[in-house]
């Protein structure tokens, strides 16, 4: 999240805008963790496989 | 799916490719199993993404990272928009097996844990623009781009997880 500010620092007679950083929310991808899905057993893992070919079938024709 | 243990990720893997490579009607049978054993592997013990600390993000791409660059499928799709895309059945498969591990993936922020409840979508278009890009993806590069790329279209998918 980011706020525009006005700042003079060009010249004194010059406004420019700059950007400046408003919150914590930047990239911060290292302080972070989390675990993948863990399916349940393989007939779960089967499933998905095959919706996952059927979602891939309705996009794209076989030629 | 994966990074649960090496066994167990190796059973839901070959799992994943049979069932799928059979739905959409390719070939299973060309498929190296060793070489999913040692993508695992390498993508469990890879040094840039600790698996206790990384994001899902990170993990995932790992993986997808290590499967693109050893090639563990020899049989083409034959589908018009992949015919001259070298190496397009490892980036099809590994985005598939990506999409499916990041859809109720769970994210732990200072705040709180968020589950990424919504699958990752895209258009035709999006989706062999991306395979295209990812498929020469090797551990070495790219695959922290592909790692941010996962997590954005996570995002837009699910925006109360972002951070």
């Amino acid at each position: 999240m980011k706020k525009l500010v006005e700042s003079n620092v060009v010249g004194k007679s010059q406004t420019v805008r700059v950007q400046e950083k408003m919150s914590g929310k930047t990239y911060a991808q290292e302080n972070a963790s989390g675990k993948l899905y863990q399916p349940a057993d393989l007939n779960e893992v089967s499933m998905r496989a095959k919706e996952a070919g059927k979602r891939f079938l309705g996009m794209f024709k076989k030629k | 799916m994966i990074f649960i243990d090496p066994v167990t990720d190796l059973q839901n893997v070959l799992k994943f490719i049979k069932d799928y490579s059979e739905t959409v009607g390719i070939e299973p049978h060309e498929i190296d199993a060793s070489k999913i054993a040692g993508i695992i592997r390498g993508a469990v013990s890879d040094g840039d993404y600790e698996v206790d600390k990384a994001s899902p993000f990170k993990k995932v791409a790992s993986f997808v990272a290590h499967f693109i660059a050893e090639k563990p499928i020899s049989s083409l799709f034959h589908f018009r928009e992949f015919e001259n895309m070298e190496n397009h059945q490892n980036a099809i498969v590994a985005l598939e097996i990506a999409i499916y591990s990041l859809h109720g993936a769970t994210i732990h922020r200072d705040d709180g844990e968020f589950t990424l409840s919504e699958r990752i979508e895209m258009s035709r278009h999006s989706y062999t623009d991306i395979v295209n890009a990812i498929a020469d993806v090797t551990p070495a590069r790219g695959k922290n781009l592909l790692a941010v790329l996962l997590e954005q279209m996570c995002y837009r998918r699910n925006p109360s997880c972002e951070y």
